[in-house]
Formats: C-alpha cells, sequence, structure tokens
C-alpha cells in the first residue's frame, strides 16, 4: 500500500505542476498585443468596429468586419496593424495555415519594428499552440518587447513553459527572472512557474518559498484564489513526497474546501496523517471526501482509503463493510459509465453538451446536473484532444447558424429586388416625363439673367431693384399717383422758368425711379428729380388752376421720400438677402444638374444593376447551399470523432475503475485473512465513528 | 519464436500505421475545417456587402457609432438614439461590450437611410456618473447629409477640469 500511496503522490504532483502549465497555456485569451494602447489613436472608425469584436473575443464577426472593410478601402491609416490583426483574428478563430501565412509575410524590412516585433510574436504562439515548441522559442527569442508590458509577461510565460516541457529548468528560471516586473494576473502566474522550476532545477526550498508567497498572496479574485489553492497542493504534496507530514498537512488545509482543488486537498491530508500512522485522524478528510461525486478520481481514492485505515486500526469488521461499500459504489458507477457510453454512441450526450451554455462554469453548473453524462464533462474535457473537437462541432454548429441567417436574408433580398424592379418599371415612363419636361438649361439661362440684373443695379445705384416686394407695389402706386398729377400739370400753362429747368424732359421721363448711390449720396437722377420738383411746385402756384392739387402733390412728395428713406435703410441689408439667395440658387441648380445627371445614368444603369444585384443574390445563394452541404458533413465527421474520443476516455474511467475494484476486492479478502488471525485488543482504539459513511 | 517475433513486429507495424492514418484523417479534419470557415468568411464578407448595397445605399446611407474614451467618470448602462424626432435605437450594454468599448472598440449603433439635407441627431446616455449616481444626459447635434454615406460618432469622454463625463458627437 506504502509503494502505492507513493506512487498516488508523485503522479499528483507531476499532474497538478502539468496542470499550472495548462493554466498558463489557456490564460491567453485575447492577444495582449493589440489593445488601444498599442494601436493608438483610432484614424479610421471602421478599424475601431473590428476592435469592438475582437475586444470581446468574437473573432468570427472581427473577421468579416474587417473583410468588409478592407473590401470598401474604409481602413487606410490602419494598414499594417490591420494585417497583424488580421493574422491574429485568424489565429484566434483556428485558421493556423492563413495566421501563419501573414505573420511571415509581416516578418520583412518594410514593416514598422513594432508591428514586426508582435508578427514574430504571434508567429511563436501559434508554433507553441500546434506544439513546435522548439520553433516557437526560436520566433518568440526575436521579440524585443519592453519590460513590464503584457507582451512580455506573455512571450516569457510561453519560453518558461516551453523550457520546462523541454527538461530545461535553468532557461525557465532565466526566462522568468522578471516576473516581478509584470503587470496584474501575469505576475502571480509567472511566479508560481519560477516556484515550480525552481524545484525542478533542485532547489527545492526556493521553489517552496516562491510557491509560498503566491499560496499566501491576497486573494483579489477568483483567478488568484484558484491560483492560491494551486500552489497550496503543490506545496502540501511535495511536502508530503519529503515526508514532512505535518507541515503538508498545514498547507492543505489552506486549499478552499469548496475550490476544484478541494478533492485533491482532502485526499492529501488523509495521506498526511495516514503517512504519520494517525489513521484516526485520516478518516476525518477522507470520510467528508467520500460524500461526494463517485466520478471524481479522488473519491474514488479515497473509497479505498478508508477501510484501509479501518485495516490498520484493527477495525476488521468496518473495513471489510467499507470495501464492500466501495464496491458498491464502483459498481454503480461503471453502471452509470456504460449509461454514459449508449448515450454518447446514440447522440445524446453530444447534443446535451452542445446544448450547453458557451462560458460555461464546469463546477458550479455541472455539480446537480441530471443530464446523462454531463457529469463527466470534466473528464472528457480534460483531453486536449476532445477539446478541441468539441470546440470545432461549436463552431461549426454556429456557422451552421449563421448559414440559416443568410439563406433566410436571401429570401428577403430576392424579394426586394423583385419589388424594386416592378416599382422601377412602373416609375420609369413617369420619370421620363418628368425629366423631358425638366429644362434645367431654361433655369440656369434666368438665373444668369438674375445675376446680371443684380450686377447692374448694383453698378447704378438702384434702390428701388433691391428693395422688398411691399416697398416695390408703394412705389408702384406713388409713381402711379405722380404720373396723374403730372398729367393734371401737363394740362396747365408750364412757365418758361420750368421750361428753363428742364420740367418737360422730367415729365416726359417719370417712370425712372429716384435712386441713391450707395453711402447715402444723392445720384444725378434723384439731384434732378429734385430740382424738377421745386419747379413742378412753382409750376403749379402760378397755375391758379393747379391750385387745388398742391396738398396730393406735397403729400405724394412726401410719401416718396419716406419710402425712399425706408429702401435705403434697408439697402445693404436686402442686397446681402438677394446676393444669398442667389449663391442658394447657384448651389441647388447645381445639385439639381448632378440628380438630374445621377437619375439619367441611373435610368441607364438600372436594368443593368438589378441584373448585377441579381446574379450576386443566385451567387449567394448557391454558395450558402454549398457551405450547408460541407457544414453537414463536417459536422457529421466531428461528431463521429468526438464520439469515439468520448467513449474513449469513458473506457479508460471505466478500466481505473476495473483496477480499483480488483483492488478492493483483493483487501477485502486480505482483510478476511487478518480478521481470522487477529482480534482488536480494546474497543477504544476503535474511531468513534466506526460506521462506515453510506452516500 | 521467430514466428512469434514477426508476428509481434508485424502488430506493431499494423498498430503504427493504424496511428499515422489516425494522424492523417485527424490532419485531413483539420484542414477541411480551416477551409469551411475561411469559406464561410468570405461569404459573409461579400453577403454583408450586398446587404449593404440593397439595404443602405451610399447615396442615403448613414451610421452613428458609440466610442468610450477613459470612462473615469462615467459608467454605460444605454444609449438612445433619436434622429428628426424618431426614436431609431435603443441600446443596453453588457459589461464585455463596455469593456470593449472603454479599450478602444468601436460599436456601430445604428446603420440607416437619410435623405441629403439637414438632420437633427438626438443622443441620449445613460448610466452611472460621478459618485455613483445615476446619470441621464443628452447631446445634440444637426448633421448635414450629403452625397456620400455619412458617418457620424457618439463619444462619451472625460472632462478632468469638471470632474464629469462629456458627450460629443463628432461628424466623420
Amino acid at each position: 500500500m506504502v509503494v502505492r500511496r507513493s506512487g498516488l503522490f508523485r503522479s499528483l504532483l507531476c499532474a497538478i505542476a502539468f496542470a499550472a502549465l495548462c493554466v498558463n497555456a489557456s490564460a491567453e485569451e485575447a492577444p495582449t498585443s493589440l489593445r488601444a494602447q498599442d494601436i493608438g489613436a483610432i484614424r479610421d472608425i471602421h478599424y475601431g468596429e473590428v476592435l469592438f469584436y475582437h475586444y470581446q473575443s468574437a473573432p468570427f464577426n472581427a473577421l468579416v468586419n474587417l473583410l468588409v472593410s478592407q473590401e470598401r478601402d474604409r481602413i487606410e491609416h490602419h494598414v499594417e496593424n490591420a494585417r497583424l490583426l488580421m493574422g491574429g483574428l485568424k489565429l484566434e478563430y483556428g485558421l493556423h495555415i492563413e495566421a501563419e501565412e501573414i505573420f511571415r509575410q509581416l516578418l520583412t524590412e518594410e514593416v514598422s519594428a513594432s508591428v514586426r516585433d508582435r508578427a514574430w510574436f504571434f508567429l511563436g504562439k501559434l508554433l507553441y499552440q500546434r506544439g513546435y515548441l522548439s520553433d516557437a522559442d526560436q520566433a518568440m527569442q526575436k521579440v524585443m518587447a519592453e519590460v513590464g508590458s503584457p507582451i512580455h509577461a506573455e512571450q516569457s510565460l510561453i519560453r518558461a513553459t516551453i523550457a520546462l516541457r523541454q527538461f530545461r529548468p535553468a532557461d525557465a528560471i532565466e526566462s522568468l527572472a522578471d516576473w516581478q516586473e509584470m503587470p496584474g494576473a501575469w505576475r502571480a502566474y509567472a511566479q508560481y512557474n519560477y516556484g515550480i522550476a525552481q524545484m525542478q532545477n533542485g532547489d527545492l526550498q526556493e521553489g517552496l518559498l516562491t510557491l509560498e508567497k503566491v499560496a499566501q498572496a491576497p486573494p483579489v479574485d477568483d483567478e488568484v484564489y484558484t491560483l492560491r489553492d494551486k500552489a497550496n497542493l503543490a506545496i502540501g504534496y511535495r511536502l508530503l513526497d519529503e515526508q514532512d507530514f505535518s507541515a503538508a498537512k498545514a498547507y492543505l488545509s489552506f486549499v478552499r474546501l469548496e475550490g476544484p482543488y478541494s478533492n485533491q486537498a482532502l485526499l492529501g491530508s488523509g495521506w498526511a496523517d495516514g503517512e504519520a500512522e494517525s489513521y484516526q485522524q485520516a478518516l476525518a478528510p477522507w470520510r467528508a471526501l467520500a460524500q461526494r461525486d463517485s466520478s471524481d478520481p479522488s473519491v474514488q481514492e479515497a473509497l479505498l482509503a478508508i477501510p484501509y485505515a479501518y485495516g490498520e486500526l484493527g477495525a476488521y469488521s468496518q473495513a471489510a463493510d467499507g470495501y464492500q461499500f466501495a464496491l458498491d459504489a464502483y459498481e454503480r458507477e461503471q453502471v452509470n459509465l456504460a449509461g454514459t457510453i449508449d448515450s454518447v454512441r446514440d447522440g445524446e450526450l453530444l447534443d446535451n453538451l452542445l446544448a450547453l451554455p458557451v462560458r460555461i462554469r464546469v463546477g458550479a453548473d455541472l455539480k446537480q446536473s441530471d443530464l446523462a453524462g454531463l457529469r463527466y464533462f470534466r473528464d472528457l474535457m480534460a483531453s486536449n484532444a476532445f477539446q478541441q473537437t468539441f470546440q470545432n462541432l461549436r463552431e461549426i454548429h454556429q456557422l451552421r447558424r449563421n448559414l440559416q441567417h443568410w439563406q433566410t436574408s436571401i429570401d428577403a433580398f430576392e424579394d426586394m429586388l423583385s419589388t424594386r424592379e416592378q416599382r422601377y418599371a412602373r416609375q420609369l415612363p413617369l420619370t421620363q416625363d418628368y425629366v423631358e419636361q425638366l429644362d434645367l438649361d431654361q433655369t440656369r439661362t434666368r438665373y444668369n439673367n438674375w445675376q446680371t440684373q443684380v450686377g447692374q443695379a448694383e453698378q447704378a445705384g438702384d434702390l428701388i431693384f433691391f428693395a422688398r416686394p411691399a416697398h416695390k407695389r408703394q412705389w408702384a402706386s406713388i409713381e402711379s399717383v405722380s404720373k396723374h398729377l403730372s398729367e393734371v400739370a401737363n394740362s396747365t400753362t408750364v412757365s418758361p422758368l420750368a421750361t428753363l429747368y428742364g420740367f418737360d424732359r422730367f415729365f416726359d421721363e417719370p417712370r425712372e425711379p429716384a435712386s441713391y448711390k450707395s453711402g447715402g449720396e444723392l445720384s444725378p437722377h434723384a439731384r434732378e428729380l429734385r430740382i424738377a420738383q421745386s419747379v413742378q411746385r412753382a409750376a403749379l402756384s402760378s397755375n391758379p388752376q393747379a391750385q387745388d392739387l398742391m396738398p396730393a402733390w406735397e403729400k405724394a412728395r412726401l410719401l416718396r421720400g419716406v419710402l425712399l428713406w425706408e429702401v435705403q435703410a434697408d439697402y445693404f441689408a436686402r442686397k446681402r438677402e438677394i446676393e444669398k439667395q442667389l449663391a442658394e440658387l447657384e448651389i441647388q441648380i447645381g445639385i439639381a444638374a448632378t440628380r438630374l445627371a445621377s437619375l439619367k445614368s441611373a435610368q441607364q444603369s438600372a436594368p443593368d444593376n438589378y441584373d448585377v444585384l441579381d446574379v450576386r443574390i443566385r451567387d449567394g445563394r448557391s454558395r450558402v447551399e454549398s457551405a450547408f452541404v460541407d457544414v453537414e458533413r463536417v459536422a457529421a465527421q466531428l461528431r463521429r470523432r468526438l464520439e469515439s474520443l468520448a467513449v474513449e476516455r469513458l473506457n479508460n474511467l471505466s478500466e481505473r475503475l476495473t483496477s480499483y475494484q480488483l483492488q478492493a476486492r483483493y483487501s477485502l479478502a486480505q482483510v478476511y485473512d487478518r480478521a481470522a488471525v487477529e482480534i482488536p485488543e480494546t474497543a477504544d482504539d476503535l474511531p468513534d465513528e466506526t460506521e462506515v459513511p453510506l452516500q | 519464436m521467430k514466428s512469434f517475433t514477426n508476428l509481434l513486429l508485424t502488430l506493431l507495424l499494423v498498430i503504427g500505421v493504424a496511428s499515422a492514418n489516425d494522424e492523417d484523417s485527424v490532419s485531413d479534419l483539420d484542414t477541411e475545417i480551416q477551409t469551411l470557415k475561411q469559406t464561410l468568411l468570405d461569404i459573409n464578407r461579400d453577403l454583408y456587402i450586398l446587404e449593404e448595397d440593397l439595404l443602405f445605399p451610399a447615396s442615403t446611407q448613414i451610421s452613428v457609432f458609440v466610442s468610450m474614451d477613459v470612462g473615469t467618470f462615467f459608467a454605460l448602462d444605454s444609449v438612445q438614439l433619436t434622429i428628426d424626432g424618431t426614436n431609431t435605437a435603443n441600446y443596453l450594454y453588457t459589461p464585455r461590450e463596455t469593456e470593449a468599448l472603454l479599450r478602444g472598440g468601436v460599436q456601430r449603433l445604428f446603420t440607416g437611410n437619410l435623405t441629403t439635407g439637414e438632420h437633427e441627431l438626438i443622443a441620449i446616455f445613460t448610466g452611472i456618473g460621478p459618485n455613483g449616481r445615476e446619470y441621464r444626459r443628452g447631446s445634440t447635434m444637426v448633421v448635414e447629409k450629403e452625397l456620400g454615406p455619412k458617418y457620424v460618432e457618439l463619444i462619451i469622454s472625460d472632462r478632468q477640469s469638471k470632474e464629469q463625463p462629456e458627450f460629443v458627437i463628432k461628424e466623420w
């Protein structure tokens, strides 16, 4: 039994140390080197949109967005980074072949040093993931990352992991030498692996001290708490190996009772007492462990350990009961496993697994699950091949949903295009009539005339031209009244003085409006008008028959003056207004011309465009249908592979149970033999609780 | 004894060949999966472009984006977008999405069609402001839609001097 225990300890220690490295590998969530601070300000908004999906670890959406933006030339300011991002996203999405091609293209002198560095980094990471450890190490060696940056932390951790896998602990220690400089959670992982590397390198005490610091780190979040548990477990088992049982038990007691390492800690804690031959104390953690899920290897181990302790205490009856209880539990587990294997073969298990949420918490969410086989999910996922194949199948299922979405959309596209074609056919004759009637040249000529008139009026200082419509109407009324008065006045004798001052001439040309030059100075015509008015007044005063017209004449003169004053005051505002309207008119004529050209062009190209769109829609439909066939074929292959891997894994679990069953039967026979020749000395030697706990 | 050794060697060879065949088939499957994924990416790219051409032609297209800078004084919960008095988008953010915005991502909130000319755009941001209090602020802008596609960005940033969030609308 001692031999078996030692073997168990060693295998557990190896498993724990290896698990640490796996955790580091899985800690590579989103590539850290492409964070906002690395890419600088976003100069193309569509590049920011790609990053939005990338930062949510949604590589498919990010890739589609990036491909669309590249096709549309929307990210001209981030060309290099976009290529690097494309490689990183393809790597994340499992497109290793294309990702590698992109990274290798970026390893030239033509790209900037920072992009080239990150290309080396991603290439190293890719090679590491594919198992080409030496090549990965060489690529990582070329990354010139700044100490303290996330990319440097990840680079160091990957290099250290490779070194540990290749049994070069001294190199791992060198890679992690500046772990204290690392940011955030990277530091805790690096410190942990640093301790493991020290122990592998023979510096046991130093390694333990390093791990002890991890084990005592403040548990700021669940990730750090889990790492703490793992460090305590690693120290505990290492001390067990060193036969320092009390210290081992102390460290194992720090592991959380509900954490992912609690079962191993309880098992180890029992063995710490067992190795010190304190079997009564050993029973407490083992009994607690025996109450847990019997599919867990630690629980299965505890089921054997409990009767072993009873046997060592001389309680042969309890030991025999314990072995029998273990045999019954193993048998039930075998039945469960057989049932699970059946459910794998009929596809039920895979359907259940695929129905699980993507980000499932294996421990907490599956513990209470009654679905067939889900209690073995953790065991199955422990196999890298199963995990990868399962992930692939999940992605293929997502692709199937994506194709279903497009299938529905393409139906809608077809309907939409058909509706548009019909509407176009209906609208075309009307539009053609409208276009034919629309004489934009005539509009432009009228605009040009307007512009000329405005220019001339401005030059001539014509106030009334710029007057508001109301003022113009008033001016016309006054003109009409003046004309009427003039006709009356003309019927009277005109004094020689009036003739002398050009009175006749004035009344011959009464329609010419008075005007001011800009700036308020009287124009020559206005001056002449004033003289003429004075002369007219004189003429009227000398004509007794026209004396009665004087008040009306004066009133007309007054109104004319008031109106001229108002028009003059409004002159500049009106001028600006008219100029602005002219400018807007010019723009509108331009827009109209563009639209007309666009309309004419659309008329010519629309039938062709509809044809092109129709071809694109039909092409899309055909590609979607073809991809559906491929998706179904690959999904079927993946399902077969997963079934095979699951059955293989479950058979391994069954074989392990079979070996436990053999061991239990052999130990039971031994107990009977020993019971036949030995009798317990006193009842006081028995543990307080003499009954084996039943599940 | 010799025949037993031969049998053993043959068996080992068979196992070796079987194992190599398994690896080949796994490798073939892996390549096939990669090809299929790439095909789907290409299909998605082309169909997204087709959809854009059909539903949101460049002459009338308007897209509204949301971005965040720093975010010390404001934790975003939701955004409501109104164009010319019509409510066009309401979006409730998940923690994962706000984290992506804080890291520099830009979210496309809305894509639609507008005629050329002026349009009033109102964005109302809801979340947790300074001192952990509920915060609701609006931002208004009149945008000029021309013949090409129009991109508008709603930017949430920190105004350090006043220790308050700032909401800006930017035309691209």
